[in-house]
């Protein structure tokens, strides 16, 4: 379909080709320049160091966030609690067993004591009881 | 439309895949600085503006696309150019604008483009100008009375000589948009170049 336009615009296009090809030798000359400063910097290669960097600084923050979140915590206010009761438990008869100690007079741990605090207990209530 | 010819039919600056990618781009923007500095120009009226729009297109083009295809960069090249009149023009409106707030006591809102509705007084009439001092001048006066959307797909269908696709790649629009803005671009500067599509044909 070659109509009239074509002509029309060919003629136009051939007018903007001749003002492009008559530009001032500075105007060339900053163009050339440009040009230069544009390829030198595809030529300036990315140090090798680099090139991982933004990956490498990535992997830390994650290997960081990681750590932070799995990192163990002191133990919570219920594991306080329960450990406080199992002392309270165990008062009276570690209050026993130091009067025990004391009355021998001596620092040795009397372990049959400790193997027969049952016994004790109960030898303990039936003298209560009479 | 689709059909028409486009000068010179450019077989676009490819060279040989052996040579070294510096030299290949060197050749590349050499073929295309001279006509994209008039296409900025054309859109800026203003040479160092239009320098300007050019340093910046070429750096942007070689760090995003220098390794695509080489049949691709010249309307890679243009869609950068583009988007940097466009971003161009935005901060030319921006700043119109604040001149304006400032320096008007009007209190209309000021709707659309300011740049559409400014006349370049510099700019003699085109058949004036064609009078005055020869062609060249009603051309790029014609030209730049175009809609800048009809300005660009013109020169590059026309005289870059991209098809009517890597023309609507390179301006981010549809074909069938590439063939309706180069209708009325066509239209348009017949209109206004009459005088010179009658008497040079």
């Amino acid at each position: 379909m070659k109509t009239g336009n074509d002509g029309f615009a060919l003629k136009i296009a051939e007018q903007l080709e001749k003002s492009a090809n008559d530009l001032d030798s500075h105007t060339r000359m900053r163009l050339r320049g440009m040009r230069r400063r544009a390829i030198e910097q595809a030529s300036r290669k990315t140090p090798f160091w680099f090139r991982g960097t933004p990956m490498l600084a990535f992997a830390s923050v994650a290997a960081i966030a990681l750590t932070v979140a799995l990192w163990p915590r002191p133990p919570g206010p219920v594991t306080e609690v329960a450990a406080t009761h199992t002392v309270e438990q165990a008062a009276p008869v570690d209050a026993q067993t130091l009067d025990a100690i004391d009355d021998q007079g001596t620092d040795e741990y009397p372990i049959a004591f400790e193997e027969d605090l049952e016994f004790y207990q109960w030898l303990d209530q039936q003298l209560g009881d009479s | 439309m689709d059909q028409i010819l486009a000068y010179p039919m450019r077989e676009s600056a490819v060279v040989t895949q052996a040579l070294p990618l510096e030299l290949r781009l060197d050749v590349f923007l050499g073929s295309i600085e001279r006509r994209a500095l008039r296409i900025a120009e054309m859109a800026t009226r203003d040479r160092d503006e239009a320098l300007d729009l050019i340093q910046e297109a070429m750096l942007r083009f070689v760090r995003k696309y220098r390794d695509r295809p080489e049949g691709e960069w010249a309307p890679l090249f243009h869609r950068v150019l583009d988007n940097g009149i466009r971003d161009w023009f935005r901060r030319q409106r921006v700043r119109g604008n604040w001149l304006v707030r400032l320096f008007s006591h009007s209190t209309e809102d000021d709707e659309g483009d300011v740049l559409e509705r400014v006349v370049d007084t510099r700019q003699p009439e085109p058949a004036r100008a064609y009078a005055d001092s020869g062609s060249m001048a009603a051309i790029e006066t014609a030209l730049r009375d175009l809609a800048h959307r009809q300005r660009q797909v013109f020169v590059l269908r026309i005289w870059e000589g991209l098809d009517t696709r890597a023309t609507a790649d390179a301006l981010g629009i549809t074909e069938g948009s590439v063939k309706t803005h180069l209708s009325r671009a066509l239209e348009s500067l017949r209109s206004q170049l009459g005088d010179f599509h009658e008497n040079r044909e």
